[in-house]
């Protein structure tokens, strides 16, 4: 147990974080935070944001990094909502459940077609990942801009809301997926033989494919693996927003670099946790929501996120070095 | 252990319970633009007027998803009327629907939500009068032929996607002389971009005789091109823009007209409309100060501020903001 | 041809250089103007910020690092340097240009602080600066530009001189912002070829373990560069002021992708050690010009964006696939770099 704190230090400490922040929040602003209808607020919010965050994590990891991933996550709901739209035919079409069905199958086909552009890039062409995801982000934002002429898309069935706005009791769907997202990804990178390879990858990819692992397969597998995260993001946000456009969710790339490496994942790859990036995402959430309840001017939430991350990462620092002094290390990554 | 417990939660409820004034929220596209800044004016003013809590909070960028959970975000808040201008109708439309499921007014402003989410829509002008106003003044520098080029925001703008479509529907019926040289361009409301995009238009297009500029760096942009290739007289430059930041340009020539309206009272009109509904009085002819009566228009929904103001290198020293 | 360019410039640049030719070559066949002497001086004038910027962003980069921080920066320059010419009609330029120098030195600092003392990695350090930044100088400003108006009448005239003009057609010569980031990209080439200083950041960057054992002080040197990246683009902001007469607190949002993209499309590496002046020139001209020349080839805005992209993947992709295929025609004895497994 002591070993698994100590290895997981880094965490924990985002975990206590995240204690703290929610008690903080809770005597600020009593009977507002600390509510059902608060809880289930974030997590309506949370779960778009928090699974491109995964996505990203997933590349990162592997030393590279995905400035496409809300690009192809709106390319791919776009054309899925144009099928919708067309299908359902404001209700002449199509009826409700295969319309949605068919639209989630077009999502996930295409947003597994720009990974794969991705990965064949990165994996076979061998460019760098962030010169390529530049690219790809500006091809995908530009056939977006294109087929839609810049207006948002929608007209769908409105069963397909509830996927966004529906709840199991008190539990929204969004969260229920979020959830789901969250083991899969778990499972498949820190208890699969797939995840050992991608961490290796990240970790010295050379020496990967010189120990008889196909790393090209593996980089593939991830660049698809973080488009389909995206694609699932994207029906969310669809869903929720009841409609798809070209600009939606601008703001979550960076972010979800951030939430990544704030989850103790190194922007070199090689190291990292899914639920170092889950507890990332949801001191985000919580921030942000606070500070919307307490009233607070938006441009604080900035400077409080800001200051947040680079304090968790300064602690890091102090508290490493203290462990250092204390004792040599043999530090084996 | 429990006694601190209940003891928390029972001043928790009568913090929460203190009969609040009236809580109208005011809800721009993104907070921190000079022109959502000076709406901003208009709403402090009239929640001063008024004597009731009219707050003005928006995300920090024009992102539909921000504005969503700011919405969510504030109804767990607790507020009594929500008067949005949306980034994307279609997008805030659910998180609209909890709002009025939860008893809260919606109104829309700046910019028109879904017809079924709001119970007013209070605008600045009609966005057909704006759109065929600027190709109006257009063809009052140009003539009513010749090549014109458009500088937008974004491509991705709502709003000044319904003034360009609706400039054109008008231009193509009445002006068939008038030719635009190509689709519009983009310059992320940036002055620069506009600036360079000018550039290349005037480069690209030699026979150029004007440009349209929306959102309000553009025409500034576009004009500071113009200036600097010395072509006042040859390209007209019209545009959205507010008089302060246009007043070089329109005194030098190089900006011919700019349009727009007074934002602070566009701010101020919906905080009064919000309150008079709230308090079930009636709409049609209230006088609200420094704005002029309220007036209804026939679908019992829509509310017009006025027509658009127009400044020129005569009249832009009358108006500060 | 491909040869000569290459030894000339080098393998990376050669590439760019080629994909640069090749897009200007075309745009000229779709419109002769492009090819014009003012229209070339006129894409200069307009991407003299983003050069003079990624002068700074190159060294951060040598270093391994990455500055998400250039909007924030910026903008603190622009906003204080323009409160005190409207405040006070304030227009030496030379003071003005000295004081947008010493902000962003101090904002280069802390950035170099955090990721040199503290090791923060640089991109949460920076963002977190940016964050700080924006956050509070879009709350005092509230977004309301300092325009033309307030500001004294020679900030626009500076911004509008030209060398060699003609009197008779406005607009004319050579800009002056191009002659400043002319000087600029030089001044930074000297600094990495011709001295110590800057020879010690390339073989930091190349390999921070070997650099400390050689007896460099790599906290000190990656401290530096971040500080000289806040020097640029405090000198910048000086120029973008006069260049646009106006100060707008969101000029600059989402900037730092452009600047991070030209020095990288100039083969600069992430890791660091990898990256040259030249590059860096090449890759910022050739944003410049694929842009400019797609309106002047009369290119629809919808496909513009298409466009960019498929172009930035072929350049990216150009250098890889001569590469892959010289490696096939040889041997390699391949020795991994040691810094990867150190870090």
């Amino acid at each position: 147990m002591k070993e698994h704190i100590k290895k997981n230090a880094h965490q924990y400490r985002l975990l206590g974080l995240l204690v703290i922040l929610l008690i903080v929040m809770g005597i600020l602003a009593p009977g507002k935070f600390l509510t059902v209808k608060n809880f289930k607020n974030m997590g309506f919010q949370m779960a778009e944001f928090g699974i491109l965050a995964i996505g990203m994590s997933v590349v990162i990891m592997t030393g590279g990094i995905n400035l496409s991933i809300v690009n192809s996550a709106m390319l791919a709901s776009i054309v899925s909502a144009m099928a919708m739209r067309t299908l359902y035919n404001g209700g002449e079409g199509m009826a409700d459940i295969p319309v949605i069905l068919i639209g989630v199958a077009i999502t996930v086909v295409i947003a597994i077609a720009c990974g794969m552009i991705n990965g064949f890039f990165v994996a076979y062409i061998g460019v760098l990942p962030i010169l390529v995801t530049l690219g790809t982000q500006t091809v995908f934002d530009g056939i977006a801009l294109n087929i839609t002429r810049g207006s948002g898309v929608s007209g769908f069935p409105k069963l397909f809301q509830k996927i966004g706005a529906g709840t199991l009791g008190q539990i929204p769907y969004t969260m229920l997926i979020y959830v789901v997202v969250i083991v899969v990804a778990y499972l498949m990178i820190e208890r699969s033989r797939w995840g050992i390879s991608v961490y290796m990858v990240g970790g010295n990819e050379k020496a990967t494919r010189f120990s008889g692992i196909n790393t090209k397969k593996t980089i593939m597998g991830v660049y698809v693996f973080s488009a389909v995260l995206s694609g699932l993001a994207g029906i969310l946000m669809t869903s929720r927003y009841n409609s798809a456009k070209a600009d939606y969710g601008s703001s979550y790339t960076m972010q979800a670099v951030a939430a990544t490496v704030l989850g103790g994942t190194s922007i070199n790859g090689g190291s990292g946790h899914v639920l170092g990036t889950v507890i990332a995402v949801a001191i985000i959430q919580v921030i942000s929501s606070g500070f919307n309840i307490l009233k607070i001017n938006r441009n604080f939430t900035d400077i409080a996120t800001g200051l947040i991350l680079v304090g968790v990462l300064a602690l890091n620092h102090f508290v490493n070095k203290g462990s250092l002094k204390k004792r040599v290390r043999v530090s084996v990554k | 252990m429990k006694k601190v417990l209940a003891m928390i939660f029972v001043l928790a409820m009568l913090v929460s319970s203190v009969a609040m004034a009236e809580t109208i929220v005011v809800m721009p596209k993104l907070v921190g633009i000079p022109y959502f800044n000076a709406s901003e004016n208009g709403v402090k003013a009239a929640g001063e007027e008024l004597g009731i809590d009219a707050r003005y909070v928006g995300p920090t960028e024009g992102d539909a998803a921000l504005q969503v959970q700011m919405i969510e975000d504030l109804l767990v808040d607790g507020i009594d009327a929500l008067a949005i201008a949306p980034n994307d109708p279609d997008s805030v439309s659910p998180a609209l629907q909890k709002c009025i499921a939860d008893d809260v007014l919606v109104l829309d402003w700046d910019t028109t939500a879904n017809g079924d989410d709001v119970t007013f829509s209070v605008h600045q002008i009609d966005d057909k009068v704006l759109g065929e106003t600027l190709i109006d003044l257009l063809v009052d520098q140009i003539g009513e032929e010749g090549e014109y080029a458009i500088v937008t925001g974004y491509l991705t703008a709502a709003n000044l996607n319904t003034w360009i479509d609706a400039g054109q529907a008008y231009a193509a019926e009445k002006y068939p002389g008038l030719k635009l040289v190509t689709d519009p361009v983009p310059s992320d409301e940036s002055q620069q971009e506009a600036y360079n995009q000018t550039m290349a238009l005037l480069q690209a297009y030699p026979d150029l005789k004007g440009i349209l500029g929306y959102s309000t760096p553009a025409p500034i942009g576009a004009a500071k091109a113009v200036q600097e290739k010395g072509l006042n007289d040859q390209v007209a430059v019209v545009g959205t823009s507010m008089p302060n930041d246009s007043s070089e340009y329109l005194k030098d020539g190089s900006l011919d007209y700019a349009v727009l309206w007074d934002p602070a009272q566009l701010g101020k009109l919906a905080v009064y409309v919000a309150h008079l509904t709230l308090n079930g009085e009636e709409l049609e002819g209230y006088e609200v100060p420094g704005v002029g009566p309220i007036h209804v228009e026939e679908d019992g929904k829509t509310i017009i501020m006025g027509p658009p103001t127009v400044w020129t290198a005569e009249n832009v020293d009358n108006y500060d903001f | 041809m491909s040869d000569k360019i290459k030894r000339a410039l080098g393998n990376k640049e050669a590439s760019v250089f080629i994909i640069l030719i090749a897009v200007m070559l075309i745009a000229t066949i779709f419109n002769p103007a492009f090819l014009t002497f003012s229209n070339i001086m006129d894409v200069l004038k307009g991407n003299a910020t983003l050069g003079i910027c990624s002068m700074g962003m190159l060294l951060i980069i040598l270093t391994g690092g990455i500055d998400a921080s250039v909007c924030g920066q910026l903008t603190l320059v622009c906003v204080i340097a323009g409160k005190i010419m409207a405040n006070f009609q304030f227009d030496n330029i030379i003071v003005l240009y000295l004081l947008g120098i010493a902000i962003g030195c101090f904002t280069g600092l802390l950035n170099g602080l955090m990721v040199a003392r503290l090791d923060l990695p640089p991109i949460i350090a920076t963002l977190g600066l940016d964050s700080v930044l924006m956050g509070y100088l879009k709350y005092y400003t509230n977004g309301n530009w300092i325009n033309a108006k307030e500001l004294p009448p020679r900030i626009g005239q500076i911004g509008l001189f030209r060398f060699f003009s003609n009197p008779e057609v406005n607009g004319s010569g050579v800009p002056l912002q191009l002659l400043l980031y002319v000087l600029v990209a030089l001044l930074t080439w000297f600094m990495l070829n011709r001295m110590l200083l800057g020879r010690s950041i390339m073989a930091m960057g190349g390999s921070r373990v070997g650099a400390e054992r050689i007896g460099l002080n790599a906290k000190n040197l990656t401290t530096f560069a971040y500080m000289y990246a806040g020097m640029m683009y405090g000198f910048a902001a000086i120029t973008y002021t006069c260049a646009m007469n106006s100060v707008d607190p969101n000029a600059f949002l989402g900037f730092e992708m452009n600047v991070i993209g030209a020095v990288v499309l100039g083969g600069a590496l992430m890791t660091g050690g990898q990256g040259s002046v030249l590059g860096t020139v090449l890759g910022m001209l050739l944003f410049a010009f694929i842009k400019n020349g797609l309106t002047l080839a009369h290119i629809s805005a919808y496909w513009q964006n298409i466009i960019v992209g498929a172009i930035i993947l072929l350049a990216v992709s150009f250098d890889m696939i001569k590469l892959h295929r010289e490696e096939r025609l040889q041997t390699k004895v391949d020795i991994e770099p040691k810094e990867a497994i150190a870090r």
